[in-house]
């Protein structure tokens, strides 16, 4: 390189004046090619006329045509193009993946533990027989710290299927009615204002509901209605549908507003109503985003624990009415966590019971995961 | 209009009467939320003052402050920070910058999904098999800062690659044009303008980890303790689980009404505020980016 | 304001050009002599992504000295073809070369090749203005910073040179530690100018660098390019563009090299019926 830039340096002080002239003809021309308009092509194409060029090798053009090499004859000699990394880069990008690896990998790590914990359950150990796995799924009666346990987690799986179902019987409409709020009906400031506004109730602490529900909705109930106690399953379902309203609520409004504006002016332009509009356009483009969003709020509700701890009232039964006091799988994980042995038999029916909650959120990630990839790839 | 079942005017009512009634219903939630804020303000205003919020409970918790709860649930939220948000920012690198789409990123991002939609307590049961029990921790500040550091984990991580992916490619190719390698354009270029970005993502999950219950009664949390923890393997009191207990399980139950306001009012105060911190720096960001 | 332009990069030029000013002086007089030296020599270059090929079987000579522009419809492969003169495509999935090419005589491709270095050699502007999102000065010190240059004051004067040579110092003087971003569109294209020129590149490669501004904008860059003096590769999907700037002009046609010759020569007696038809406007 030094023996160039000598060469160069050598070269610079006749390079000098050459360089003005660069391309454009005799050096004396300089004066011209600053002042060249670009617009002005004529004059500039009289300049490329004057300069002649050197042959170029082009080998199409010299002789008769080559032959063309076919695809398959280029695709053997091609070889693959990847990026080389440097000793540092391979082992940051190690790391990276570590990171990676390590934020999937507690999936794994979170189905061996609760498996391992629990598993022991179906065996019998100590004299006292193994639980089987019907007698565990169906079994109504939950007894674990009976002298002879019962382990039966069918009352806990209906209490928790019926306060999801039912808080989500009233989230939906609530949430989905925000969501179009949002998207369709708010003015840009509203909604500037209302979405973050609803963000917002998305984080209040459970525990902070639960005691509103202890506090407020379950004295309410009890004297409106005259029940024996306000911690049932409605006063859960009601506080369980404040914290997934604004889930649903949000993740439906993204859904409204990734349909194309497009197909909206079309329906306009075609003299729809805005109800129309929505009704017919827009909600049925967005439903794999809208079932997304309600399947979600599903999850949240069957997952959430303190809630229904304090105000589910905490019966182990198979509710018959609104107005029955339930025990769901979460609760019941909180509340007899603390007093079990670990490895006793109790112990491993409560992560039994983990395992099951595990799989149902897990089952309902999978089906809104699947609703949100089959609605984006149908876009 | 013989196209149309119903008039013109029939559409219009109809049109009006359903942007009614979303209004309505938005209208509803909104004063939902405003009631319930005014209502915890409102009960737990009363109890709080300087006492409050520096003094230990005594007499069983119907006097006194909350000091070591406000400081155990600090501990905990930035505990868990120090987890999730290296590990999270790792991941989201990897995601966004290194993946090739292969089954191997597919089971990735399948996996951090769904790790999000799995409940807390479940967290919870987790962390006090593999922290408390396997790894001997026994109940203590580190077990629930590990605990809640892998749970947020799969927030901060899918916020990060989120913000990772907003910054354009145009930045990564012109930083390679000009020699830098590929951790160089990271580290120099992608990185800082996606900065602002994650940690907004972080800011969120850390207000989500102070509001946590669940993971912590079966990790950390203890109903009293005479002392601030001096040590990772101290058991912590938590404003979540000082809220549970005087509201479930206290010796006085109604007499500690204020108390467990009041104790409501510090945490939202908390998780509210880095809410809010975190929403108004998003929509600062998104003003002022340029790209 | 062009002398201004003009004069700051024939320094540049000659720097980045070792063999450019003995090329030009053997065609004192003539332009670009016939003995000009080549800069980067493609021979039998095809190119995949995937099982799509790209480009099929392309060679040519790239003057050193001269601004050479690629026209076509766009997906012609022109494009492509730029951005594998500084290896950029190592980093998409998929893709494969057959063929070489040899920037002064070394393999682009070959083992010994260092990317990175190659990356310095020729630089790169892009078809949209993408300064970093930092001071002014920061974008222009990335390159110098990356190989190591850390003492401010070369650093200062690396960067009073790049802008000069891309002709926007008088500009942004005053505002070097200045958020790149806040700059019109026509001026962040030449920080990003500037900014590969602080490298000290051999050769230039621009890829649609006007298609994002608007006409005022994209006649300063025009004039800067006319006036760079330095080898300069250009894609452009404008042909009036072409044939205003370039001093030869490469015709890519679904991924094949048509036709490549003097800009004049292509313009106005065009070899092949289809570079007539193009630069006519029947398709495209």
């Amino acid at each position: 390189m030094s023996e160039e830039q000598a060469k160069k340096k050598q070269g610079e002080g006749e390079g000098e004046v050459e360089a003005k002239g660069k391309g454009k003809g005799k050096p004396g021309e300089l004066a011209i090619a600053g002042v060249v308009s670009i617009t002005d092509g004529a004059s500039l194409m009289e300049e490329l006329d004057e300069k002649p060029k050197a042959p170029l090798k082009i080998p199409s053009l010299e002789g008769p045509p080559e032959p063309k090499e076919t695809f398959e004859e280029a695709s053997r000699r091609a070889i693959p193009l990847k990026p080389r990394l440097s000793k540092a880069e391979r082992g940051s990008r190690l790391f990276f993946l570590f990171c990676a690896i390590l934020a999937m990998g507690q999936m794994l790590l979170i189905m061996v533990f609760l498996f391992t914990e629990s598993v022991g359950l179906v065996f019998s150990q100590g004299g006292s027989p193994g639980v089987s796995l019907g007698s565990f799924l169906f079994g109504r009666d939950w007894y674990p710290t009976y002298p002879d346990p019962s382990f039966g987690a069918f009352a806990l799986i209906c209490g928790s299927l019926a306060v999801t179902l039912v808080s989500t019987a009233i989230a939906a409409p609530l949430g989905l009615g925000l969501a179009m709020f949002l998207s369709c009906v708010a003015g840009r400031r509203t909604r500037e204002f209302v979405k973050p506004a609803v963000e917002l109730l998305a984080s209040v602490p459970s525990v902070v509901l639960g005691l509103v529900g202890m506090v407020v909705i379950a004295p309410f109930l009890q004297q409106t209605l005259n029940l024996p106690t306000g911690l049932n399953l409605l006063n859960a379902s009601v506080i369980l549908a404040v914290m997934a309203t604004p889930t649903i609520a949000s993740l439906g409004e993204d859904a409204l507003s990734a349909v194309p504006q497009d197909i909206k002016d079309a329906s306009y332009a075609l003299g729809a109503t805005r109800w129309e509009t929505i009704w017919r356009v827009t909600t049925p483009a967005a439903l794999g985003g809208l079932s997304t969003s309600v399947i979600l709020g599903l999850g949240r509700s069957l997952g959430e624990t303190m809630v229904v701890l304090m105000v589910a009232g905490g019966a182990a039964q198979i509710p018959n009415s609104l107005f029955d006091s339930i025990r769901p799988l979460t609760s019941t994980l909180a509340a007899e966590m603390g007093e079990t042995a670990i490895g006793s038999r109790h112990y491993q029916a409560l992560f039994a019971l983990g395992v099951i909650l595990f799989f149902m959120t897990l089952a309902f990630n999978l089906l809104a995961w699947y609703l949100s990839r089959r609605w984006r790839t149908r876009r | 209009m013989f196209l149309f079942g119903y008039s013109k005017e029939a559409r219009k009512r109809r049109d009006q009467l359903a942007t009614l009634t979303i209004a309505g219903l938005a209208g509803f939630i909104l004063l939902v939320l405003a009631a319930l804020l005014v209502y915890i303000f409102v009960q737990g205003i009363s109890a709080i003052n300087w006492e409050f919020l520096t003094q230990f409970p005594r007499q069983s918790m119907t006097k006194g402050g909350i000091l070591p709860a406000i400081v155990g649930t600090l501990y905990l939220a930035l505990g868990s920070m120090v987890i999730s948000i290296p590990l999270g920012f790792g991941a989201a690198i990897y995601l966004a910058e290194y993946a090739k789409q292969g089954p191997l990123v597919s089971v990735i991002r399948l996996g951090v999904a769904n790790l999000a939609g799995v409940p807390s307590v479940v967290f919870g049961l987790f962390g006090l098999s593999l922290f408390v029990t396997t790894f001997g921790f026994g109940r203590s500040l580190l077990s629930g800062c590990l605990t809640l550091g892998l749970l947020t984990l799969p927030t901060v991580t899918a916020a990060a690659e989120e913000a990772l992916r907003q910054t354009p490619s145009s930045f990564r190719e012109a930083a390679l044009a000009l020699g830098a390698n590929r951790f160089q354009a990271i580290r120099q270029v992608i990185l800082p303008a996606a900065l602002p970005g994650m940690l907004t993502g972080a800011i969120l999950a850390l207000g989500r980890a102070a509001g946590e219950t669940a993971p912590i009664t079966l990790t950390s949390a203890t109903a009293y303790s005479p002392a601030l923890p001096d040590s990772p393997l101290n058991e912590a009191m938590a404003l979540t689980t000082h809220i549970y207990n005087l509201a479930t399980n206290g010796a006085n139950i109604a007499g500690t009404r204020p108390q467990q306001f009041g104790t409501a009012l510090v945490l939202m105060a908390i998780v509210l505020g880095l809410s809010l911190v975190a929403v108004i720096l998003r929509a600062r960001l998104r003003r002022s980016r340029k790209w | 304001m062009v002398d201004e332009g003009n004069l700051g990069p024939k320094g540049q030029g000659a720097d980045g050009g070792p063999g450019g000013g003995g090329g030009r002086n053997g065609g004192a007089g003539n332009g670009a002599g016939a003995d000009g030296e080549v800069i980067i020599k493609a021979e039998n270059v095809s190119f995949f992504y995937g099982q799509f090929q790209a480009l099929k079987n392309i060679s040519l000579d790239i003057m050193a000295d001269e601004v050479t522009a690629f026209i076509g419809p766009s997906g012609c492969g022109k494009s492509t073809f730029l951005k594998l003169l500084n290896r950029m495509h190592d980093f998409v999935p998929g893709t494969r070369l057959a063929g070489e090419i040899l920037v002064r005589g070394t393999s682009l491709y070959g083992p010994e090749t260092d990317p990175v270095d190659i990356r310095r050699r020729v630089g790169m502007v892009f078809q949209r203005p993408n300064p970093f999102p930092k001071s002014i000065y920061d974008n222009i010190c990335y390159g110098p910073r990356l190989v190591g240059v850390t003492k401010k004051s070369d650093l200062d004067q690396v960067v009073e040179k790049a802008l000069k040579a891309a002709a926007l110092w008088d500009d942004v003087k005053d505002k070097l530690g200045k958020s790149a971003l806040d700059l019109s569109g026509g001026q962040q294209q030449r920080v990003c100018i500037a900014r590969a020129l602080a490298l000290e590149p051999e050769i230039l490669l621009m890829d649609e660098p006007t298609s994002a501004l608007d006409p005022i904008a994209t006649s300063k860059v025009e004039d800067w390019i006319r006036g760079a003096g330095m080898s300069i590769v250009i894609v452009t999907h404008n042909m009036q563009q072409a044939a205003r700037i370039s001093d030869r002009t490469a015709f890519f046609y679904m991924g094949e090299l048509i036709e490549f010759g003097p800009t004049l020569e292509l313009f106005t007696s065009p070899r092949e019926v289809r570079t007539e038809n193009y630069i006519t406007g029947r398709f495209g």
